[in-house]
């Protein structure tokens, strides 16, 4: 049983209690953040900064959370924070050490599992990063990860363009070319190829 | 009948006993620790200032309305929105806490008009009770006589059972702004000697400790002269961001994300820079 003992709830931040120990959670809500606090944390957070007392009881994690996810949009939906915003300015304005972080993300991470679009949005977005300018190391890395992506991904669609297009069909699928016309299996291949998957969805 | 006494007076009557209690610990020590921590005293003279944790929204609504809120100052603003009293929006929000919070603030002279926050030598505070550190500039005290520091938190150090108020302890704490430095000295004297230098802005001010800073009259952004906050929790934000050009975010991560993206947009229309800790 998990009792909810103070909340900001439009900030989704908690302090719970649970099994004799108050904990403080936020989003969001990993375990690696849930922190043990002791009592008069919360003295503090609700005469000082602005907590509110509460007092309701949850049967586990998933049911507070999504009680502290849903009061956080229903509070900012209220306050009027409905304007999109662009995420973006984030990862420009993002500290040195916090690039580094990414940049390695992408090398280690994203390039290996082919996820191209992804990478080329996040490169073009750290190019225009103020930091990057004055850090022509940092710069020099970012643009030969750029070159990487673009290469692996036109090496990528060029072997896929390939396959569906004009290339020896009888050499390469012997028994398939026994049963359908190399048309027939050209336009199948090309379906593939823009559906991006074999399966039709729900197939 | 008492008379109600005033915070700030009874911090500027302690002037003089603060530094006794400063010069007398100074004749104890070491030449070592000695320099320590006339070095320590220096640096919080020199280099504190006042900071303010906040969450996100309270951070954005500051900077949106201009003006910050203690917690009567919003209980007025819910007033015309409410069916309750005034009291009645305190006692709501603050539950068990009332009666000390009450105690504490209507024991001085205009205790409604009190701000607190934190004596800071670098970095982000009190972080457990909100990511953003919000920093005071030096001119907003030049000249204020309504600023006053006590050792720590004021209700859990000098509120007594049965909420009466530990009148000894806390006259002999309060410092005035311009004996700031001493009080942080006689507070944390072994702690300094014994602290590599690099550990004293933890040490001065953490989730478990501080000096308490109280001080009155009007704060608007244009009194900050940074916001801080820690790069744990710049990372979280920009893992949003990150994920946000992968797969796309949830509603409720989307509208942190968000937030912080206007945090950032207002600060620099402000000219309040972002230090990331």
């Amino acid at each position: 049983m998990l009792k909810l003992v103070a909340a900001a709830l439009e900030d989704g931040w908690a302090f719970v209690e649970t099994e004799g120990e108050l904990l403080l959670v936020r989003p969001p809500y990993r375990q690696s953040m849930t922190r043990q606090v002791p009592q008069t944390a919360l003295q503090t957070a609700v005469s000082t900064y602005g907590f509110e007392v509460r007092a309701e009881t949850f049967d586990d994690w998933a049911a507070l959370i999504e009680f502290l996810r849903a009061r956080l949009i229903e509070s900012r939906e209220a306050a009027g924070q409905t304007q999109p915003q662009d995420s973006r300015e984030i990862l420009r304005r993002a500290p040195r050490s916090l690039l580094l972080k990414y940049l390695d993300r992408i090398e280690q991470e994203l390039l290996p599992r082919r996820e191209w679009q992804a990478v080329s949005n996040i490169l073009g977005v750290l190019l225009e990063s103020p930091g990057l300018h004055q850090d022509p190391q940092l710069h020099q890395r970012v643009v030969r990860l750029l070159a990487r992506c673009n290469q692996e991904m036109a090496g990528y669609h060029g072997d896929r363009a390939a396959l569906a297009g004009d290339l020896d069909l009888v050499r390469r699928f012997p028994r398939a070319t026994q049963r359908n016309e190399p048309a027939e299996i050209t336009t199948y291949a090309r379906g593939i190829w823009e559906r991006g998957q074999v399966l039709r969805i729900c197939a | 009948m008492d008379l109600m006494p005033d915070l700030f007076d009874l911090a500027l009557a302690n002037q003089a006993a603060l530094e006794a209690r400063y010069d007398g610990l100074c004749s104890q020590k070491s030449e070592a620790e000695l320099e320590q921590l006339a070095r320590f005293a220096g640096r919080v003279e020199q280099d504190s200032r006042v900071s303010l944790n906040m969450r996100q929204t309270p951070l954005l609504s500051f900077l949106t309305l201009g003006q910050h809120h203690n917690i009567y100052e919003w209980a007025r603003t819910r007033v015309p929105h409410s069916t309750g009293t005034l009291e009645e929006i305190l006692r709501g929000r603050l539950g068990p806490y009332f009666e000390a919070r009450m105690a504490f603030d209507h024991w001085f002279v205009d205790g409604e008009s009190f701000r607190y926050g934190a004596l800071n030598i670098g970095g982000a505070g009190a972080a457990r009770y909100g990511d953003f550190c919000a920093v005071v500039c030096e001119r907003f005290f030049e000249g204020r006589r309504e600023s006053a520091y006590l050792g720590s938190d004021s209700l859990a150090t000098y509120l007594l059972p049965g909420f009466t108020i530990d009148e000894a302890r806390l006259r002999e704490d309060v410092a005035p702004h311009c004996s700031r430095h001493l009080l942080a000295a006689v507070k944390l004297h072994s702690q300094v000697c014994t602290t590599p230098e690099a550990g004293w802005p933890r040490l001065l001010c953490s989730d478990t400790d501080f000096v308490e800073a109280v001080f009155a009259g009007p704060l608007t952004p244009t009194d900050l002269e940074s916001v801080r906050m820690l790069e744990a929790d710049y990372e979280l934000y920009a893992e949003f961001a990150f994920e946000d050009l992968r797969y796309g975010l949830s509603i409720c991560d989307r509208m942190l994300t968000e937030g912080f993206v206007l945090v950032l947009q207002l600060l620099e229309a402000r000219g309040i820079p972002l230090e990331v800790v």
